[in-house]
């Protein structure tokens, strides 16, 4: 019998090597360990201290006692409620808009909730920084929510709250000196009970007075970024209350230079809008625009949307990224240059002087200014920049990173102006709080009034400066010595310098308002009372000026009313079209905490907005529960009613109607653009420098304590439960240096430890370091975890300094405290690249645009399968049939989805030691490839990076349902492959036959002793596992199944319209990557994305036929820079690709140019 | 030397120790039947969970509210057609005629207590699907699944107890042949229906089998995920 052998096409000079790690490269064992194993040597062992024998033993004795209370059947409770709210029907979800604040970002976003529990945020559609999806932030602040770590009560002079009503006693009958406080522990300690406000606000009560009667003289606060009107409503109301006291702002990963770019550009504060669906050009200078900065979703969101092309001669976006590190936009990136950080600067002014020279107006007191000498780094690079730059026009963006200093900033403004692209790709408003100091200017006002003893008082509003301030302050030392006013959700580094601390309210338990980057504003509403009883900012400084208790419902709905009543139109005008329709309900608080609730926020009457649901807009199911009031008759014209509509309405939609800043288009000023510019002339690289970068998973250290993000893989180098010290493999054979290795970093004599991370592709001479870990005071999870770089970090280079990095000649241990109290002693840092990898086949598929010009099916035809028969007859197809579509164009790599599903699925994080072992529990991972062209040897530039997300395949023919034998994985009817975990043994026969290794093992019971709090985060709709169980993606089997009950209960039949089932991973998704839904409609979306050319299966010459496919990605490279290995000759400009022996008449090789109108003449001119 | 020949009698098994083996192997097998039947048959829920009927801290009776002043099942269980759980009322329905009625009974103190205080009745769960099985009321009630199906007599129970094994085989029984199990939707909490004379429940549950497409799903995932 002769096999037909599956054949792959003949070695071509285009193909790539693709590789996840150095270690692959290199095909080291530990490698080999990860590929051919299902999980490495020893994985399936217990780890100490519990052996397997002491395990058994241990299990025996609590068999015999399950055996003996197994006899009688445990009795369960129903509790129902009491009174119970009104429009609440149990076990039906209900969704409400509210928005999240994060530094200067804010994502709106819709919040389900289950019997008054918040368990899944989702992106607002209405909301213009989230456009329905969110960020891997977003989705993980549910888990801050929840944290058994947070700040269960107040401290005074650090004793708990136990104590803090005795102190309060004493308070109220003393004098009321504030530091007669810190004496509590002589007063006789009251037996211990649960605090309330009271007794906050007692222990704040002496302090207050004594501040109010000198007119607020010594009182300070320090705020993180103001993107609240009503916090900027009380600030104004303390200056003429108090006005001898002081606002100070700091955010750790502050918007300085963006601020001082735009001042000296236009003077004004204004903030750039890049309207990434126009533009033809990216540049990204230093500028993680598609991953962590504010407005990330969005651009993510227009950037993939101009990179799906569908047929030869479509167009799409071509991105230039200059960084030194790998960022989430650098891996996107058609041509990434590495240079130092402080080359980047030097990039602009010469892309600058480019322009100018190529005939772009630009000022010429400003080219006048540039550094003159010829550029150290690529002058191809540049060149072709400047070249698409110039051809592109109006329709060209530059993005720059917020820790390239101003001049860099003013620059590109005055490039965006001379391009034309201002009010095109580019549009300007003014910044929330315009005109407010400089945060270093602030904080270093701060740091000498506490120098001169000025502060007696210093309010710290969620902040922690103590650990994030420039080290160079030495704010901590200074901070101790006065009475520091603490609210914080954790009690960190800065609670325990406090005199006081009080717990802050999560921004899910707390009435609020923000303004987003564009002045967007929305009203943050609650989704359950405040667990630990924390107090919200607003309500704290109102407190502190007013003296007296103010709930925050009351203080927002007070800066809203004015301005709802400016809005009152004169003749009622029919009401504003609502594009998003959360199911309706903007009511206050639900729940098993409705008492609570009830207690310290008032209850809104329970009231549908007047806006007409729009079906299906939000793809949430809409569980409309009791009948909300009929449809408001019109605008009241009474302005308390009217208050109440407008208030109604901006809490239902999730945006304030009609508050983003008018876009202006502003001038350029001359003088102060010319000076700020200066300081570019006289940049000059250090000869090695440090990076600090903001973490893709613990921003600035804020979520230090968040067990999601601190076990998601970093986008890049896939480190879980650290950071490293990021050094280019150029750098690290310089250095000695490999990874794991440990190394003193040492800036201007102060120096800390960390590990090496060996990263191609990295600048050379350059060192990366994320900030954000080495939380010294913070949860059991964060504790620990990574190297702390702020002591490394000055005043004056917040984002990057010279560097000296000398090797220490020992490897990385790090002593951790894993589950079950178990002490672990690992080495090494734990990347999961290696992790889960696949045999090297073409997984990955992607083509330059001129390569998919000339042959479209090139993914289909990357291998030969021959017509294969199956085994197993082919299920009947009826009915509706799941599959999905994953675009690896679209997919900009971030790790959302992975935190999406795991919110959305109760899935169990392993921590650190366990995650080396490959046990980590993610159902969608993202496998990323570095890949460099066969034809050169692989250097640290020549590396580009691929991302694939992989979930389970849902193969119609699932190798992992043969060999199952207890049936508890199968098939059903819809084309599922359902898991069903109550019948699993957990032999993991399946993981082993599974060629995408997507299935995963609780090799023990993850939940743990888990906290009550922390259970509150479970989805009620999806089981949670045990130990020994399988488990994988089941596409939101759960979300399925809902759609098919609310449509059959709706209309008798099962047949859900397409777009209304919205997986986990595919809502979240900036880029609108994932599709999913009902193949068996040739006209549903999903159906539509697998007819593209561009379609393929993973591992289709397995036969096994799987449900989700992918479109291959698409890249744009500029055709000079191109890796001369087309078979067709490619001309410069395009124009030769028309004689091209395919017979391609459409060139497409300036793709990105050749549909826009205008450009052409000047790129002619062109050299 | 010589050998004293050895007393070999002694060692010698009696004869009716031949029917010893049989005999054990018999006793075996008819100790495993008899484990396998008893493990069948005791172990299952049909034995373990059916007749299970706990004391609730309120005697509230099901026989003198539903069955003989013939409240509705839904004026208490709101959520059942339209909600997986037809959930338990607040002690606040319990309260809109005992704030009138029995004022004083002292049975219902724990009524009045939980009223009083906030603090919810613990009423003792009767019905109880595992936490892997996702069971919905709604999509059952809407279909034509009275509530006597599973509940059995509610109306005749001074103590709610349960009567059917609630197992995933008894489940299955139905979802494979759903016809004889269904009656019109308008009479879901009609404890004592039946199907019209001259009909068997059998070929009247097929009208409305055809008539709403009931086609009740086996794949796992339908309730386990």
């Amino acid at each position: 019998m002769k096999r037909t052998p599956i054949q792959w096409p003949a070695a071509d000079p285009n193909e790539k090597v693709y590789w996840r790690s150095l270690d692959q490269l290199a095909d080291k064992p530990e490698f080999r360990d990860f590929l051919q194993r299902e999980f490495p040597d020893g994985a399936s062992e217990l780890s100490s201290p519990i052996s397997r024998r002491s395990f058994m033993s241990l299990m025996g004795a609590s068999l015999a006692l399950a055996g003996l209370a197994g006899c009688r059947r445990p009795e369960e409770k129903i509790l129902p409620y009491t009174k119970a709210p009104e429009d609440m029907v149990i076990g039906l979800p209900t969704y409400y808009a509210t928005a999240m604040p994060l530094g200067s970002a804010v994502f709106g976003i819709l919040v389900e909730s289950n019997e008054g529990r918040p368990t899944k945020i989702e992106g607002n559609p209405a909301h213009p920084m989230s456009l329905g999806a969110t960020n891997s932030f977003v989705q993980a602040a549910l888990l801050d929510l929840y944290d058994p770590d947070r700040s269960t009560g107040p401290m005074v002079a650090g004793k708990d709250h136990e104590e803090v009503a005795a102190v309060a006693h004493g308070g109220e009958h003393g004098e009321g000196h504030g530091e007669g406080h810190g004496e509590g522990h002589e007063a006789p300690v009251a037996k211990a009970r649960a605090f309330d406000r009271n007794d906050v606000a007692a222990a704040l009560k002496g302090r207050r007075e004594k501040l109010a009667a000198q007119r607020g003289k010594g009182l300070a606060f320090l705020s993180g970024a103001l993107t609240s009107p009503t916090l900027l409503r009380l600030r104004e109301q303390m200056k003429t209350q108090l006005p001898e006291a002081k606002w100070h702002t700091w955010e750790p990963v502050c918007e300085d230079n963006i601020r001082a770019g735009s001042r000296a550009a236009f003077g004004d504060d204004l903030v750039s809008h890049l309207d990434l669906a126009k533009a033809d050009i990216v540049v990204a200078l230093d500028s993680d625009m598609l991953g962590i900065s504010a407005d990330a979703v969005r651009n993510a969101r227009h950037f993939a949307a101009r990179r799906r092309v569908e047929k030869p001669g479509d167009t799409m976006n071509r991105l230039y990224v200059v960084e030194s590190a790998w960022t989430i936009t650098g891996t996107n990136a058609d041509h990434r240059l590495r240079v130092k950080p402080s080359e980047v600067a030097l990039f602009a002014a010469a892309l600058a002087g480019k322009l100018a020279a190529a005939g772009v107006q630009l000022p010429a007191e400003v080219v006048a200014q540039l550094p003159k000498g010829a550029p150290t780094f690529d002058n191809n690079f540049l060149e072709a920049v400047a070249e698409d730059l110039v051809r592109a026009r109006a329709r060209a963006v530059i993005s720059v990173g917020a820790s390239q200093p101003a001049a860099v900033h003013a620059l590109v403004h005055a490039i965006h102006v001379a391009l034309g692209a201002v009010g095109e790709s580019v549009s300007y408003t003014k910044a929330v709080d315009a005109g407010r100091p400089l945060d270093l200017d602030s904080l270093r006002d701060l740091s000498q009034a506490l120098d001169k003893g000025e502060v007696d008082t210093l309010v710290v509003l969620g902040g922690n400066p103590a650990y994030d301030a420039p080290a160079d302050l030495k704010l901590s030392e200074k901070l101790a010595k006065v009475a520091v006013v603490h609210l914080g959700e954790t009690r960190d580094e800065t609670a325990k310098l406090a005199q006081v601390h009080i717990p802050r309210a999560h921004f899910l338990e707390s009435w609020g308002d923000v303004r987003c980057g564009d002045g967007t504003a929305s009203i943050v509403q609650p989704l359950i009372a405040p667990l630990f009883k924390g107090w919200s900012d607003i309500e704290l400084v109102s407190y502190m000026i007013s003296g007296g208790f103010t709930r925050g419902y009351e203080l927002v709905r007070e800066s809203w009313r004015g301005v709802a009543v400016a809005k009152m139109p004169a003749p009622p005008p029919p009401p504003p079209p609502v594009e998003v329709a959360p199911p309706p309900a903007p009511a206050g608080k639900k729940g098993k905490l409705a008492k609570a609730a009830a207690a310290v926020a008032p209850v809104v009457a329970a009231v549908a907005a007047p806006a007409a649901p729009a079906a299906g807009a939000t793809a949430l199911p809409p569980p409309v529960p009791a009948a909300p009031l009929a449809v408001a008759p019109g605008i009241p014209t009474n302005q308390v009613l009217f208050f109440e509509h407008f208030w109604r309405k901006s809490l239902h939609d999730g945006v304030v109607a009609d508050t983003a800043f008018e876009r202006i288009k502003p001038t350029l000023r001359g003088a102060e653009l010319v000076e700020a510019i200066k300081p570019l002339a006289s940049t000059t690289p250090k000869e090695m420098e440090i990076q600090f970068l903001v973490d893709n998973t613990m921003l600035d250290g804020r979520f230090a304590n968040n067990g999601w993000l601190q076990e998601l893989p970093d986008p890049v180098t896939k480190l879980v439960w650290d950071n490293a010290a990021i050094l280019s493999m150029d750098t690290a054979k310089k250095l000695g240096v490999e990874k794991d290795d440990m190394v003193t970093v040492t800036v201007r004599g102060q120096s800390i430890q960390a590990a090496v991370f060996v990263q191609p592709g990295q600048a050379s001479n350059t060192v990366s370091i994320a900030l954000g870990y080495g939380r010294t005071e913070t949860g059991r999870v964060g504790k620990g975890a990574g190297f702390n770089v702020y002591p490394l970090r000055h005043r004056d280079a917040l984002g990057f300094d010279a560097v000296t990095v000398v090797p220490l000649n020992k490897k990385y241990t790090d002593v951790r405290d894993e589950w079950f109290g178990d002490v672990v002693k690992l080495t090494g840092l734990v990347t999961t690249q290696d992790h889960f990898a696949l045999e090297g086949r073409p997984l990955i598929r992607e083509a330059s645009l001129t390569r998919f010009a000339h042959h479209p099916e090139f993914a289909k035809h990357a291998v030969h399968v021959p017509a294969l028969r199956a085994l197993w007859d082919d299920p009947a197809k009826v009915g509706q049939q799941w599959g999905m579509s994953i675009d690896l164009g679209a997919c900009v790599g971030c790790g959302a989805c992975t935190i999406a599903c795991q919110a959305e699925n109760n899935i169990s994080i392993v921590g650190k030691a366990q995650v080396r072992k490959g046990r980590e529990m993610h159902w969608i991972r993202i496998d990323r490839y570095f890949s460099f062209n066969k034809s050169v040897d692989m250097d640290d530039s020549n590396t580009e990076v691929s991302h694939q997300p992989v979930g389970c395949q849902q193969c119609e023919h699932a190798p992992c349902e043969n060999v199952c034998p207890v049936a508890a994985t199968l098939h059903s009817s819809d084309g599922l492959n359902d898991m069903v975990y109550n019948r699993c043994v957990g032999t993991r026969y399946c993981a082993n036959n599974c060629p995408w290794k997507v299935r995963r093992f609780n090799f023990l019971d993850w939940r743990g002793d888990v906290e009550d709090v922390a259970k509150l985060k479970y989805n009620p709709d999806v089981t949670l596992r045990s130990r020994g169980v399988m488990e994988k993606c089941t596409y939101c089997v759960q979300r399925i199944r809902g759609a098919q009950r609310d449509a059959k209960l709706k209309t008798g039949n099962e047949k859900v319209q397409d777009g209304v089932i919205v997986v986990a991973c595919q809502q979240v998704c900036p880029s609108d990557a994932i599709t999913f839904g009902d193949i068996m409609d040739p006209t549903s979306k999903v159906s539509v994305a697998k007819k593209s050319v561009r379609n393929y299966e993973m591992l289709a010459e397995l036969n096994t036929r799987p449900r989700t496919s992918y479109l291959a990605r698409i890249r744009n490279p500029h055709p000079r820079l191109e890796p001369k290995h087309e078979d067709a000759a490619e001309g410069h400009h395009g124009a030769a690709a028309a004689g091209a022996p395919t017979g391609h008449a459409a060139p497409a090789a300036h793709g990105a140019q050749a549909e826009q109108p205008k450009g052409h003449e000047a790129g002619a001119s062109h050299p | 030397m010589t050998m004293q020949p050895m007393d070999n009698q002694r060692f010698v098994f009696p004869p009716w120790t031949n029917a010893l083996p049989p005999l054990s192997l018999a006793a075996v097998t008819m100790g495993l039947i008899g484990t396998i039947f008893g493990i069948w048959y005791y172990f299952s829920p049909r034995h373990t969970d059916v007749g299970y009927q706990p004391e609730q801290p309120i005697p509230y009776s099901h026989k003198l509210h539903a069955g003989e002043m013939g409240m509705d099942c839904r004026y208490c269980h709101v959520g059942v057609e339209k909600s997986a759980v037809a959930s338990v009322p607040p002690t606040q329905v319990c309260m809109n005629c005992h704030a009138q009625v029995k004022k004083d009974s002292p049975k219902l103190q724990a009524l009045r207590d939980s009223w009083a205080t906030g603090n919810p009745v613990p009423w003792v769960k009767v019905h109880k699907a595992p936490d892997y099985v996702y069971f919905n009321h709604a999509r059952h009630v809407t279909r034509g699944v009275g509530c006597v199906e599973c509940h059995g007599r509610i109306d005749q129970m001074v103590t709610v107890k349960q009567v059917q094994p609630l197992s995933m085989g008894w489940c299955l029984e139905c979802h494979r042949d759903p016809a004889s199990h269904l009656r019109p939707v308008d009479k879901i909490t009609t404890m004592d229906w039946a199907p019209p004379s001259g009909e068997t429940a059998e070929s009247f549950g097929q009208k409305i089998v055809s008539e709403k497409q009931i086609a009740p799903p086996t794949d796992c995932s339908r309730c386990h995920r």
